[in-house]
């Protein structure tokens, strides 16, 4: 049964669930949430084949930038219910949009945080 | 002062914790690093005493837990404060009755005016403004939602915080926030946490010591000097991730 299993396999039975049918788009929300990094590993890798090999478009959901710099051929970056930025992984890390630096750093003082981050 | 002398905890065939030992000491940051599914939740369950060890000792606070009864484990639960991994907070309620929920059951004679300053005060430590006070957990973000988990266990000024997985599924400042956080409180108020965590990247930044576990056992003992050099193979796996995080986003640029 399903809790018998361990959240690593979980992730990766739930990513054969959606591309069972082999749909030409997957969404992944948070794949990689909740994972240590050698699951988190694995499941990008995994992600990374199955896209290369049925030529899948993937929009994926992530608050590890690491991991969409990594995967990603473009990276839009919401703020405040509007894209503030869209751009190839280089182009996101080199702007000077002040929200976009603090969320890249992660710093605590900022933008983001005086008007409020969700 | 937090004490496991060689529990053993078992899931029907599955042996979790094997005969584990360790000591955690007061004001302390502690991290519990280890795979997925490796216990590390339970040894937090077992310190507030949510689990019973099927043999071994337990002592928080020079008390030995296993065999107290509920009562006596409600004495302790009021001094150590647990963060659970998932929100869990209560859909009926406002974001204000969930933060003020523990302070009016353990303290109900408490004035409505000191609850309400509590709550504010801690809602400010975690960058939620108080607009969301009136707001129901299900209109707020999973990342706010965890933060309000937070603030509910901080509004009892707990001596001890035990963490499962704060930093799960929040965006980088979040995540220094609430890093950030638990420093400010270990170094002002003496606070000891321990923190079961994924994320080595956060542990080199405030853990006083890393425990590394498999296995069942404690591999791994050590400051994140130690970490760093150690010859262990799985903390030398951690580690990798780790640099990647720390370097990662300048090699890009």
């Amino acid at each position: 049964m399903i809790h018998e299993i361990s959240g690593g396999m979980q992730k990766r039975l739930g990513i054969a669930r959606a591309l069972i049918l082999l749909p030409e788009a997957v969404l992944y929300d948070d794949p990689t949430a909740g994972l240590d990094p050698i699951t988190s590993r694995q499941i990008v890798d995994l992600i990374s084949a199955m896209k290369t090999r049925y030529h899948m478009t993937v929009l994926l959901v992530t608050n590890d930038l690491n991991r969409a710099f990594d995967l990603a051929t473009r990276v839009g970056f919401l703020y405040g219910g509007d894209f503030m930025k869209i751009g190839s992984p280089a182009e996101l890390a080199n702007s000077s949009i002040p929200e976009l630096q603090q969320f890249i750093r992660g710093d605590i003082e900022g933008p983001l945080t005086q008007k409020g981050l969700n | 002062m937090i004490e496991f002398k060689n529990v053993i905890k078992q899931f029907g065939e599955k042996q979790v914790l094997r005969g584990i030992s360790f000591t955690i000491n007061e004001g302390e940051i502690v991290f519990v690093i280890g795979k997925s599914g490796i216990g590390k939740s339970v040894i937090l369950k077992h310190i507030i005493g949510l689990m019973r060890p099927d043999s071994g000792e337990v002592w928080v606070e020079g008390q030995e837990l296993s065999h107290f009864s509920e009562r006596q484990l409600l004495a302790i639960r009021k001094r150590v404060g647990m963060v659970f991994q998932y929100p869990a907070l209560l859909d009926s309620l406002t974001i204000f009755d969930n933060i003020a929920f523990g302070i009016r059951a353990m303290t109900p004679e408490k004035a409505e005016g000191l609850v309400h300053q509590a709550v504010k005060e801690k809602l400010g430590l975690l960058n939620l403004h108080s607009d969301v006070l009136a707001r129901f957990p299900s209109e707020l973000s999973y990342g706010m939602q965890k933060r309000v988990s937070l603030a509910r266990t901080l509004v009892l000024n707990p001596s001890c915080l035990l963490f499962d997985e704060p930093t799960t599924g929040l965006d980088p400042v979040n995540t220094n926030t609430v890093n950030d956080l638990i420093l400010r409180l270990s170094r002002a108020l003496k606070v000891t946490s321990v923190v079961v965590s994924h994320d080595m990247h956060c542990a080199l930044q405030i853990a006083d010591r890393i425990l590394l576990l498999d296995q069942g056992v404690v591999v791994a003992d050590g400051t994140p000097a130690d970490m760093v050099y150690s010859e262990n193979q799985l903390a030398a796996q951690f580690m990798r991730e780790a640099k990647e995080k720390i370097y990662g986003n300048q090699d890009r640029r």
